[in-house]
């Protein structure tokens, strides 16, 4: 069960798209404020690297990096450590889970000698909870204030007041929360990382809106505990021989020069359109997983496609997966490029005395 | 003729406290309400944002224009009254919205939970255990709605000048020494503090307008006044509302002339006496030319900073230093203007918060606004002995340090510490090369290595996978992070 048999051949031209993933990748995450993995795993599974292979090697990409990230944010303050380790009690059990089903599916497969029905797996839950978070930030983006409604807002605050006890204080944070609530959103968190690496998607808007936890430091927080749940999930991964290392120091030399360019693209680009650019992304990332589902359906015999078909839906998920990518990082550039010129004519302004 | 302003919870007997205070110096009384009447009069939904406090903050992110309105609109009319002089105010954070301006008299009001006990029993027709829970959930509130607004704790006493526990106190001896107190001379509005006064009620009126304009509604901004020179800075993403701001303040009395600036960041610079020529400070200017970056300035007169760095030095060493301190007899610090205008000559103006800031004010204002990337300490303590400046500007390191969360540099630093010398060159150079070679060695025997520790015992193979991921992945990261780091300083992007 153990050898090279699942890592793929890595030509200049793969290695190429390793390091332009890890840069649409890393400017994303920057603009976004989360991890990159909602484009980088799909992303190397269009590339043909198995399921398994590129949440483990997602994995341990978002471990190095939430390194460098937590260490900024800490000095800044922005870190609710306790909070942070309360988490990680209950999210370490959630990866325990995520990378047990992974595995299990990745052995099924081996016995079939194939990949397909993880991949399957993989590909359904992305969908799935992609499309739960990217419809209503599509909505909230078109909508924008006013979406909030007393509905919306109700139910986040009656789950934000379970007191069930023991309540415990965190004092970065500046809050008192249920040990209970802290428990079910770090398993859940721990899962999604564990399972295709979008926990942070989960975890950050849950710490906003359920533990009413200022975003910068609930955004220090997740990098903190992705930190954790980031080496333990490496280890998990790499422990059943499903890291690519190769991959993971690739997407470092894309993502970590993409990631300070997103951050300023956050800097110039409206709140609105940045919500408008991400959910987009977002959703075009789960249209092309949607699209390959009928092929690992057809690879596990469940339907027969042509072989055609095929060809034609592995090509189509792959150009819209780098083209959402593409044109994302294209805007944010072009709007940096026209934030400069924005502050010349502001320039102008002032200079003939308005 | 002084100011007073008095922060309270509810039931303490502050109100009555205050009015007999004001009827004795011959003040005027006014309390939040005759303010938040005023503001809800004038469009802000006060009672809007009184219910959003206590939600999670998610929730409320989308009320945060309305919470900046909502102080800009009581900072003004504060300032306002507070400009007429011989004022007394009652709050609850009261001593916040004043931030900065000297000779100020703060007040907090305390008073055992007992008697407020009673008077909530008696006032509302409570049970005792009713109006117990009703105080905890009060002053909860009032706490939570000077973190969430002002980013201050209530129960900070460095906020304020006085603590007065009015169950514990003679109320009537009390009010003599207040008495005599807003009689001292420190505490008279003279014509500086009339200047700070004015400036930050210009600087909160044009603040409203543009919040309250549909134009310049969506934007978030910086707004200073210095002698009614109206400073505006905001981010890029800002700049097409911004650039509406003149007109939608074109009328307003008082304002001289309005200053646009667009900044990626905000820095500080603190400067005894600020000097346009000092090296500091033309260091300060490149370094923030080279990063679109506004600077913001704040002066700080020596009497009183090294006042209180002398009181920091004794309080944490228990030690005396035995100094004369220097009077400061000129405080109208024509340096300042001249550094803003080389500021607005270099397009990097971020305006002047106010004239005069002590250590502990000047704690108080970063604490409330942490959204400055980088606090620069220029030229202080010039008149002093090498060692006893370097000394109490270690001190003020060290007073910033412990109460901020934001990096602090010295002005005679920046020069080592964002220039590209040299030595970075080769540091950079040496990075890329190490992380190449690393790269390349990877992506080459990867595959060989995990082929050769295949025919190794199972746990063997295992430990010596989970070993070359777990040391490698962080190695690369730090590295190849740093240099991505060093090159970034090179583009001035860091």
């Amino acid at each position: 069960m153990f050898g090279s048999e699942l890592l793929i051949n890595l030509d200049l031209q793969t290695a190429i798209e390793i390091i332009f993933l890890g840069f649409i990748g890393g400017v994303l995450s920057g603009f976004i404020g989360t991890g990159g993995a909602f484009i980088m795993t799909p992303g190397m599974m269009n590339l043909g690297i198995p399921g398994v292979i590129a949440v483990g090697t997602n994995i341990t990409h978002k471990f190095g990096k939430a390194i460098m990230g937590s260490k900024k944010h800490a000095e800044m303050g922005h870190v609710d450590k306790k909070l942070g380790f309360f988490m990680l009690i209950t999210a370490t059990i959630g990866i325990r889970i995520a990378v047990k089903i992974n595995q299990m599916f990745a052995e099924m497969d081996q016995a079939g000698d194939n990949n397909y029905s993880g991949d399957l797996y993989i590909s359904l839950l992305f969908v799935i909870v992609l499309s739960f978070i990217s419809i209503p930030m599509l909505i909230d983006a078109i909508r924008f204030k006013q979406l909030r409604t007393k509905d919306s807002i109700g139910i986040t605050e009656k789950i934000s007041k379970l007191n069930i006890p023991p309540m415990i204080y965190f004092k970065t944070a500046d809050v008192t929360l249920s040990f209970w609530l802290i428990a079910i959103v770090g398993l859940m968190t721990g899962f999604l990382a564990g399972s295709i690496g979008v926990g942070g998607f989960l975890g950050v808007p849950a710490m906003i809106y359920l533990f009413g936890i200022p975003t910068a430091v609930a955004a220090g927080t997740e990098l903190f505990l992705a930190m954790f749940m980031g080496a333990f999930g490496a280890l998990n991964y790499a422990w059943s021989g499903h890291v690519d290392l190769r991959l993971v120091l690739l997407l470092y030399v894309g993502s970590l020069s993409g990631i300070y360019i997103g951050a300023y693209g956050s800097k110039v680009i409206k709140e609105k359109i940045i919500r408008l650019i991400t959910a987009l992304i977002i959703l075009l990332c789960v249209l092309s997983r949607a699209m390959i589902i009928p092929v690992y359906l057809h690879k596990i015999e469940y339907f027969i496609i042509t072989d055609s078909q095929v060809a034609i839906l592995t090509l189509a998920s792959k150009i819209l997966l780098f083209a959402s990518g593409s044109v994302g990082v294209g805007i944010i550039f072009i709007y940096l490029f026209r934030a400069y010129r924005k502050k010349h004519n502001v320039r102008k302004l002032i200079k003939n005395g308005y | 003729m002084s100011v007073i302003t008095m922060s309270r919870l509810s039931y303490t007997g502050g109100e009555n406290f205050g009015q007999r205070l004001a009827d004795k110096l011959g003040y005027t009384f006014i309390d939040r309400k005759n303010l938040t009447d005023k503001a809800e009069r004038m469009g802000v939904p006060v009672k809007l944002l009184t219910e959003s406090i206590g939600k999670p903050r998610g929730v409320v992110e989308h009320l945060r224009c309305e919470h900046n309105k909502y102080i800009a609109c009581l900072t003004m009319l504060l300032c306002e009254e507070a400009l007429k002089g011989k004022l007394v105010y009652s709050g609850h954070a009261g001593h916040m919205l004043l931030l900065g301006i000297p000779g100020l008299i703060r007040l907090k009001i305390i008073c055992d939970n007992d008697s407020r006990t009673n008077e909530v029993m008696k006032g509302l027709g409570l049970t005792r255990s009713e109006a117990k829970k009703y105080i905890v959930q009060d002053d909860d509130k009032i706490d939570k709605w000077g973190r969430y607004l002002y980013s201050a704790d209530w129960h900070n006493p460095h906020n304020f000048d006085l603590v007065i526990s009015l169950s514990k106190s003679n109320v009537d001896k009390v009010l003599e020494t207040l008495v005599t107190r807003a009689k001292d001379p420190d505490n008279q509005l003279d014509d500086n503090i009339k200047q700070s006064l004015g400036d930050l009620y210009l600087a909160s009126k044009a603040h409203f307008h543009l919040l309250q304009d549909q134009r310049t509604s969506q934007g978030k901004y910086i707004v200073t006044s210095d002698f009614g020179s109206i400073q505006i800075t905001a981010e890029p993403r800002f700049s097409d509302s911004m650039a509406h701001a003149p007109d939608v303040l074109k009328g307003i009395e008082g304002i001289k002339d309005i200053h646009l600036t667009v900044a990626f960041d905000r820095i500080l610079y603190i400067g005894e006496r600020c000097d346009p020529n000092s090296e500091g400070f033309r260091n300060t200017i490149k370094m923030a030319q080279n990063r679109n970056w506004a600077v913001e300035l704040v002066s700080m007169p020596a009497a009183l900073n090294e006042r209180e760095l002398i009181d920091e030095t004794n309080n944490h060493n228990n030690s005396i230093i035995e100094t004369e301190l220097p009077t400061d007899s000129d405080n109208k610090n024509t340096g300042l203007i001249f550094c803003l205008d080389r500021l607005r000559e270099a397009e990097c103006c971020g305006g002047s918060n106010h004239i005069f800031a002590t250590p502990w004010s000047l704690v108080r204002i970063l604490q409330r606004r942490l959204d400055y990337k980088l606090v620069v300490i220029g030229c202080m303590f010039r008149e002093r002995p090498e060692a006893i400046r370097k000394r109490f500007i270690d001190n003020l390191k060290t007073l910033l340090t412990e109460n901020v969360k934001i990096p602090i540099i010295e002005a005679n630093e920046i020069e080592e510490k964002f220039k590209f010398t040299k030595k970075l060159i080769i540091k950079t150079l040496s990075l890329l090369a190490i992380a190449i070679l690393i790269v390349t060695v990877v992506v080459l025997f990867y595959k060989l290595f995990i082929d050769t520790i295949a025919g190794y015992s199972p746990l063997l193979t295992k430990s010596l996978l989970v070993i070359i991921v777990m040391t490698v992945t962080p190695l690369f990261a730090y590295l190849y992070g740093t240099f991505t780091g060093y090159i970034l300083k090179w583009l001035h992007i860091d």
